[in-house]
């Protein structure tokens, strides 16, 4: 049922706000450590789901690339793999993956807004995807990220940033 | 940050993780596991997440932005906006990737008590909780907007992400004959975070 229009502003006591605060509690640095600690645990599972999303999203972008139109719901779906890739990286230390992904997605969204299709950009960001992911490039390829963002960003900027776009 | 938030107790809080991406609802529960929380339920679809908050006993929700094909953020602003929804107050933080300006806009809009950019830092998650724990704000209930007042950027918001962007920006590489691009600097600027 929709609210009744008011115009009002209360503090109103949750439940989160009452027992968050109680005794006993874990200090912020064991918290932090904790839970760092538990992000380190999953990177084996992590490294599944990076493999399962790029096979998805290898799939996607071919599919894509086979469709003049642009947006389609291929690209769509490659922008969504994209980001759910983007989003994962970094918190395991991942960074190039979570760079070259972003980049990733701001071309799809780029593409979308000027509705055109560049199949050779998405499969050059692909294939970027596919390098830096492994742990061998985590490991030692970080001086090579550099180059490797500014050529993606070329392709990126080849077309117009969406007036206001600043995600 | 103060005394005070340098403590959480989360051991008797329910959190519900709404994440349509298998991944990232097992990040978002080991890292609160980490922080002590015990009861910590996810849902994968915006109706499955509709359900379980209308079932009750959710004390905090942990939504992702692409919830129901970019639609978290509608569904907080119409959790805010029924009146008698058993979650109508609880703290709701919204996560969000690669976004639009438009995109940003609508998550300051929804109603959601923070935003937390992915990929999620533990740093970061934590200071968000700690800030909702001891700095509640009032809710505004208004005809364009319910939810927690947006006006609280003079108090001092958990600043973390800030100078985590900050750090990122310094000691990110050059890219594109620039500093690598940062990921929604608006949600920092208007203080929603």
């Amino acid at each position: 049922m929709p609210n009744k229009k008011t115009n009002e502003a209360r503090i109103v006591p949750t439940r989160f706000t009452q027992i968050a605060r109680q005794k006993p509690s874990i200090s912020r640095e064991d918290a932090i450590e904790a839970g760092q600690s538990a992000v380190t645990e999953l990177e084996p599972e992590y490294l599944e789901w990076v493999d399962g999303l790029l096979r998805e999203l290898w799939s996607a972008v071919d599919k894509a690339g086979q469709d003049d139109t642009f947006p389609n719901p291929y690209g769509e779906e490659a922008y969504g793999l994209s980001n759910q890739i983007r989003n994962l990286g970094a918190t395991f230390d991942y960074e190039a993956v979570t760079h070259v992904a972003d980049s990733f997605c701001e071309l799809i969204h780029r593409l979308t807004e000027a509705k055109r299709n560049d199949p050779h950009a998405m499969r050059t960001h692909l294939n970027a995807l596919r390098l830096v992911s492994t742990p061998t490039f985590k490991r030692e390829g970080e001086g090579e990220l550099a180059s490797l963002m500014n050529a993606l960003g070329q392709l990126v900027d080849h077309y117009p940033e969406p007036t206001g776009n600043i995600g | 940050m103060k005394l005070a938030e340098q403590h959480i107790n989360l051991a008797q809080v329910n959190f519900l993780v709404a994440d349509e991406n298998e991944g990232g609802r097992r990040v978002m529960q080991s890292i609160l596991q980490g922080f002590g929380a015990v009861f910590i339920h996810h849902t994968g679809s915006l109706q499955a997440t509709r359900d379980r908050l209308m079932f009750g006993g959710i004390d905090v929700l942990i939504c992702d932005f692409f919830l129901g094909n970019g639609r978290g953020p509608d569904f907080v602003k119409e959790l805010r906006r029924t009146s008698n929804h058993p979650a109508r107050y609880i703290p709701v933080l919204i996560t969000c990737g690669h976004l639009t300006a438009r995109d940003v806009g609508r998550c300051r809009d929804s109603g959601a008590n923070l935003v937390l950019t992915k990929p999620v830092s533990v740093q970061a998650l934590y200071e968000r909780l700690a800030a909702i724990a001891h700095r509640p704000r009032p809710f505004v209930d208004h005809e364009v907007y319910a939810g927690p007042c947006r006006r609280f950027r003079a108090a001092g918001a958990p600043n973390q992400i800030e100078r985590r962007m900050k750090n990122k920006t310094e000691a990110g590489m050059e890219t594109r004959g620039r500093a690598v691009r940062v990921p929604n600097p608006m949600i920092t600027s208007t203080g929603i975070q």
